[in-house]
This record gives C-alpha cells, structure tokens and sequence, in this order.
C-alpha cells in the first residue's frame, strides 16, 4: 500500500450491533483520479464514505487521506477533504453567503480569502441571485449545489461525492460532472464518488469499485470488470447486475478483494 | 488559541444570526417582536404585584438568596438540556466533525451564544423582584440582582456541561433521559410554587424564609452549581485538550448508541373496529404514541405534576369540594397541559405531509375530526382521571365528591379539546399549503414566513385550548377570584357553546380549504 495515495483504507469495517455493514474494505485511490464506488442500497457506500470522512468510527482497519489518518490526525486529515454527503448538511436558518463564510471559519480561512471564496462559489454553481436567501428556502437542487460549495471552499485535495448529482437537473447535473472530471483532471484532485446513476460512474470514472453486502467484490476499469462477469463488451448496468446478482468477493489482479 | 477563539465566536455568532434570521428578519410577522412583548407584559404583571418589603436590607438578602437558587437551577438545566441539543444532536455536531475546527471552539462557542439570553432572563427577574426592596432602594437593587443573577446563571450553565459530559461519557445509555430528571423537577417546582402562591403565600415571606437559611441556601448552590462551573471554566482555560477528549469519547458513545438503539418492543396491532377511517386513525396515532420515546418522557413529567396533584390534595384536605376542583381539578389538568397539551395543539400541524394522505384517500373532514378526536381524547381523558382520583384520594374525599371533581376536569378536558380542535381544524391547511409546495422553487422568505405564521397560529390554538378548559373549571371551582357571583347556568351555557362554536367554525374553515385545494 503506498501511504501517499490521497485516498487509503486498509480492512475497514463496520459493525452496527451484530450487522455488519461494511467488512475488510480495502482500497486506494491516487492524486487526479476519480474512482466510482457502485453497489445496491444498503450495501454500505454510505457508511464508508461517513468513516472517510470522520462522522463515523470504523469498527476495524484505518483511514487515511494524505497520509494522515482520519482518526488519529483529524486536523491535517480534515484540511484536505470536502465532502458532499447524500443529504445536504446545511445550517437552513443561515443565508447561503452567511453559512459559506461560517464554513470557511471553521476551515480557519482567512476573513478576505473567506468572503472572496464564496462569491466565486456563489457565482459559480449560479447562486448569486439566492446569495441573501435563507438555505431553508431553497429547492432540494439548490441545496446539493449549496453542499458542492461547502466542499470546494478550502479547496480540497480530496473530494468525497456521495449520490453528487441527486435531485439536480440535466443541465446542473452536466455542469457538476464536467466540473468533477476538471478537479480531478486539472488539479490533480482525487475524487471518491458514490453514485447509483450507473452511467454517471460510466463516463466520469477511471476505475469502478463494486460493493456488495458490504464488502468490495472486485475493482478494475469497466472493461476489466466486464472481462470478470464473462461479458466482453457490455455495458456497466449488465456487469453490476451479473456480479453482484449471487457475488462472492473476486479478485483482481493488484488488487485488494 | 486565537484560532480557537476566533471559530468560537464565529459558532455563536451563527447561532444568533440564526435566531435573528428566524424571528425577526425573515419573519414579516415578527415573532421575535411578539415573544419580547409577552415576556416583558408578564414581567411587568409580576413586578407590579410584588409588594414591597420591609427593609432594603431583608428584601435584598431574601431576594439574593431566592435569585441565587432560581437562577442556579434553571441555569444548569439550560446548560443541560441546550447542551444536549446542540452538542450532541443539532446540525453543528457533523459539521463539526467533518472540519479540522476543534472541539473547544464549539464548546467555547455555545456558551457564548447562551450570554445574552442568559443576561436578558437575569434583567427580567430583576426588574420583577426588585420591587420587593422598598423605596428608591429598588433601583439600586436591580442590578445587583441582574449580574448576580447573571453570574450565578452562568456558572449554572457551565455545570450543567460539566455534567452533560460526564453523563455522555460514562452512561450513554441513560443520558438522553437526562431532561426528563430536569423537566421532572422543574414541574414539581411549578406546581409547587403554585401551590404556595394560591394557598396564600407571598413572594415577601418566601424572601423572608431564604434570608432566613440564607448560608444552606448559598452554600448548596456553591456546591452544585458554582464549584462545578468553575471547575469546567478553569479546566477549558488550562487543560482544554483533557475537556476536547472527555466531550469526543461522550459524542462517539453517543452516536454510537444513537446508530445502534432500535426500538421493537411495540410490535403492530390493528384496532378491530367497523368504522374503516377510526380504524386507521386510532390504531396509527396510539401505535406512533406507543413508539415514541418522547411520550415515554413526557410520561415522566406528567407523574411528577400528578405528585403536585396529591401534595394539593393533602394540603386542602377537608375542605369544600369546590376548592377540590380549584386545586386538585386545575392542577390535574396543568400537569397534562404541560406534558401531553401539545397533543391537541399541534394535531395537524405533526402531520405536514401526511395529511394529503387523507385528502388523497378521500376522507371526508368530519369522520378525520372525530377520529382524531377520539385518539386524543381517550388517553388524555385517562391520564387526567388518574391524576384527579389520586388527588381527590390524597384529600379524603368522599365518592361523591371525587365523582364531582372528576365530571367538572373531564368536563374541561373536553371542553379544551373540542375548542382546541376546532382552532387545530381552522389552521389545519397553514402548514399544509407549505407542503403542497415543498418541491417547487420557493421565493424569497416563504418558508421563513411561513414559520413566523405558524408560531401565530400556535399560539392561538395555545390560547382556545387554555381558554374553552379554563371557564368551565372556573366555575367548577366556584368562581375564583371574583369578588361577586356571576349566574352559574348562563354561564355554563357559555363554557358549552363556546367550543361547539369554535369547533363548528374550525370545521367549515379545514372543509373549505380541502375544497379549494381539491379543485
């Protein structure tokens, strides 16, 4: 395992009572690429992305993103993530300017650098015109593009995009994918993407993990993936559903079952 | 450190901000305006009732005594119950943890946000209680009372952390039921002071007691609140590190349990009754009832006020039965106002979405009145009999005039609903509209609006509640507080139409609403 891929789990697990929710998950993901983290409901995308980024304790194995594990340096861990979870996190009583500069207080950015941020944000995902708005306001699309902001503020070395493009519409959704694909390409951002919008995972990423009842059955390039279902040339919706219809974990060469 | 500070202060500062966004500059009816001027009215009321003291000297000391124990203990029961919304559940908590801000700064940054209010509620109980000093005297004394008060709310608040996150460390499993212990006590203290108020007893000899055993007085505040306040403001000032892992291993015990703690003891049950719409009201609402850890809580609450109920029913003992009603009665009835009212005040508006479900089912507005009726109606009406029997019981009552004091409560229980329904039935479609809507775009301070209505028309149901209850258990108790009598029958003609009326209007207002929202 190399300590400096931006993105690094080692046999993470995670029981909740006697459920085991996540199982012996290993996994790692370089500086500019996106990796797409497919699987069915329940089979524990979420639980994985809420140990990456600290909301919730793993069981067994560590985290580490930049080399810093997210448990025992939180600090240096959290500076170099922004995450957008599945449900927006948002202060709904706040503005949107107003919870963008709380946020970039709490990333202890400087007051100028702060204020200039979030107009740039603002205007970036089109909510200049909602800027003096209260959050609470706000259509659920709106919120999503409120959560993207809050991740990008500090200008993150690692993005955690959970079901990034739910409840945006086709346009948002298109400008939020070539943003994610620019990151990732321009800035040599690494993108962790969790999404059940099987195309999405199809054109954005470089590899494709798939979970199952908790545990990561294979990982590789869809062609790779469709070389292990015995489906030459199929599309990702044929390869999901053929290794994950019975799945026992498969193993790919280089790398962790 | 000035890191530290600075996201602290930027925690409370969102914390107001919020506060203000909410009430006031998205409120176009400005419900922070309305709360200042209920609170400052009843402050006044109170200041203008106190009688004035015999001497600056007792009045102040009594008054210091009896500040120093009400602001000690409310004061902690805030830091407790706030900290506990706001440390361990609100939206702060996972932002928190997603971002490299230290926990001290969140903790610094909620005892801070809790100055003003604190300051504001120290000034209030001042200007009330000052006119107990006689003479100019009193304005000297206000604010020795207020930064007293303040100090002491404050160090209060800071216990109550303390102990929050010991709590949250080593029980977490029992921790949650922390409010319950302080909403337990302070309704025993309410209904206390209750008591004591209408049994005769002034604020003038309460003071004259408290300067009395005014050193067990302070020394006992010392003791729960001040030391254990201090002891957590000098440990944040010179060991934050050992107060950041005490609050992190209570939040992770706590989020744990939160994740893992599912309740199936309630398994499904389905009423067998013919009608098919009372059916499906009473066998949802009474299984979310049973479900709910709040009515558990609220459980609690109610026990505490019924024990109020039996110290009044032994303390008239022997009485007329009209004073049974005027105490045992009414404070029957307040202990469930304040633990289950809410059941009657927010019947529709708990519902939000799920009241188009019976539109979209067809359900006609007077089968889901009744339904609902009858689903509230039938615990309430238990809980509050149980209370009146123990109380009548506690008083040597005899069977007749247990069943007398039972007929006028249940009476005004009914009463209260039928009111209280008929207020719930005319606002029914206010929330509703908003749901209707929540998926189109929204514009400026809709939402904000719509919650500074909705505080209004809380109120209002608050009010028809507390007004069709409270005629009939006046007259019940005999006319109370009038220095003539007024004819019983009309009046209790009244006390009956009054809720039919508002029920009967309530009815039109929600069939007209489904109507228009049906087209």
């Amino acid at each position: 395992m190399n300590e400096q891929a931006a993105i690094l789990l080692e046999h993470l697990g995670r029981d909740f009572g006697a459920t085991r929710a996540v199982d012996d998950l290993s996994l790692q993901v370089a500086p500019g690429e996106i990796f797409a983290f497919l699987g069915a409901n329940g089979a524990g995308k979420t639980t994985t992305m809420r140990m990456l980024v600290g909301l919730l304790p793993p069981t067994r194995g560590r985290v580490a993103i930049g080399g810093h594990d997210v448990w025992k340096e939180p600090r240096q861990a959290k500076r170099a993530i922004g995450y957008v979870p599945d449900t927006p996190i948002l202060h709904e009583l706040l503005t949107a300017r107003e919870f963008l500069w709380f946020m970039a207080d709490l990333y202890n950015l400087p007051r100028a650098e702060g204020q200039a941020r979030t107009a740039e944000l603002l205007a970036m995902l089109g909510l200049q015109d909602a800027a003096d708005r209260l959050i609470r306001d706000f259509s659920l699309g709106m919120k999503r593009k409120m959560a993207i902001a809050t991740a990008l503020l500090h200008r993150p070395e690692v993005l955690l995009l959970d079901e990034v493009t739910n409840g945006l519409d086709a346009r948002a959704a298109r400008e939020v994918k070539d943003l994610v694909a620019r990151w990732a390409r321009e800035d040599g951002v690494a993108v962790l993407l969790t999404t059940h919008i099987l195309h999405i995972a199809e054109e954005l990423a470089d590899r494709i993990g798939l979970i199952h009842k908790g545990r990561l059955i294979c990982v590789g390039t869809k062609e790779e993936l469709a070389q292990l279902a015995g489906r030459p040339g199929a599309n990702l919706e044929e390869i999901f559903l053929t290794l994950t219809g019975d799945a026992v974990p498969l193993e790919m060469e280089g790398e962790p079952a | 450190m000035n890191e530290v500070l600075s996201t602290a202060w930027s925690v409370a500062r969102s914390g107001w901000r919020a506060n203000w966004n909410r009430s006031f500059r998205f409120s176009r009816m400005k419900v922070a305006a309305l709360f200042l001027a209920l609170q400052v009215s009843f402050f006044l009321l109170v200041a203008r009732r106190v009688p004035s003291g015999a001497s600056y000297e007792d009045g102040l000391g009594g008054l210091l005594a009896l500040v120093a124990v009400q602001m000690g203990w409310f004061g902690m029961m805030n830091g407790f119950v706030r900290g506990q919304a706001q440390l361990y559940q609100g939206i702060l908590v996972p932002l928190f943890q997603m971002t490299p801000a230290r926990p001290l700064a969140f903790i610094l940054g909620r005892v801070i946000e809790a100055v003003p209010a604190r300051a504001w509620n120290s000034l209030l109980w001042a200007w009330a209680y000052a006119g107990l000093v006689p003479g100019e005297g009193r304005w000297g004394a206000l604010p020795v009372l207020a930064l007293f008060g303040l100090a002491v709310s404050l160090t209060a608040y800071l216990a109550g952390l303390l102990l929050l996150a010991f709590w949250s460390r080593w029980s977490p499993t029992t921790f949650r039921n922390g409010t319950i212990f302080f909403g337990a006590v302070s309704l025993a203290l309410v209904t206390w002071a209750l008591i004591y108020l209408a049994g005769g007893g002034s604020l003038a000899d309460l003071t004259a007691i408290m300067r009395t055993y005014r050193l067990t007085v302070y020394g006992a505040v010392l003791a729960l609140t001040a030391v254990p306040g201090l002891l957590l403001l000098g440990a944040l000032a010179v060991r934050p590190a050992a107060v950041e892992d005490l609050y992190r291993a209570g939040l992770y015990q706590v989020l744990e349990l939160n994740e893992t703690d599912v309740d199936r003891r309630v398994r499904s049950r389905w009423l067998p009754l013919r009608s098919h719409v009372l059916r499906a009201v009473l066998s949802r609402e009474w299984l979310e009832l049973a479900r709910s850890r709040m009515t558990r809580v609220q459980l609690l609450n109610w026990a505490a006020g019924t024990v109020g109920v039996v110290f009044a029913g032994r303390a008239i003992a022997g009485r007329p039965a009209e004073r049974l009603v005027q105490y045992v009665g009414v404070l029957a009835l307040f202990a469930w106002f304040m633990s289950y009212g809410h059941w009657v005040v927010r019947v529709f508006e708990k519902e939000r979405r799920t009241m188009l479900l019976y539109r979209l089912a067809g359900v006609p507005a007077r089968r889901l009145l009744l339904a609902k009726f009858c689903s509230i109606f039938a615990p309430s009406a238990v809980l509050v009999g149980v209370s009146v029997a123990v109380g009548a019981l506690a008083a040597g009552a005899s069977a007749g005039e247990v069943l007398r004091v039972l007929a006028w409560t249940l009476g005004a229980l009914a009463a209260g609903t039928v009111g209280g329904f008929g207020a719930a039935a005319a606002t029914a479609s206010e929330g509703e509209e908003q749901e209707l809507g929540a998926a189109a775009p929204k514009r400026e301070g809709d939402t904000a609006q719509a919650a500074g209505n909705n505080a209004w028309w809380a109120l209002l149901r608050t009010f028809t509640l507390l007004l069709t209850a409270g005629l009939p258990i006046w007259l019940g108790a005999g006319q109370p507080g009038l220095p003539f009598h007024l004819p019983g029958a009309p009046l209790l003609a009244v006390a009956a139409a009054l809720p039919a009326l508002i029920l009967g209007a309530g009815y039109w207002i929600m069939e007209k609403g489904w109507a228009v929202h049906g087209q």
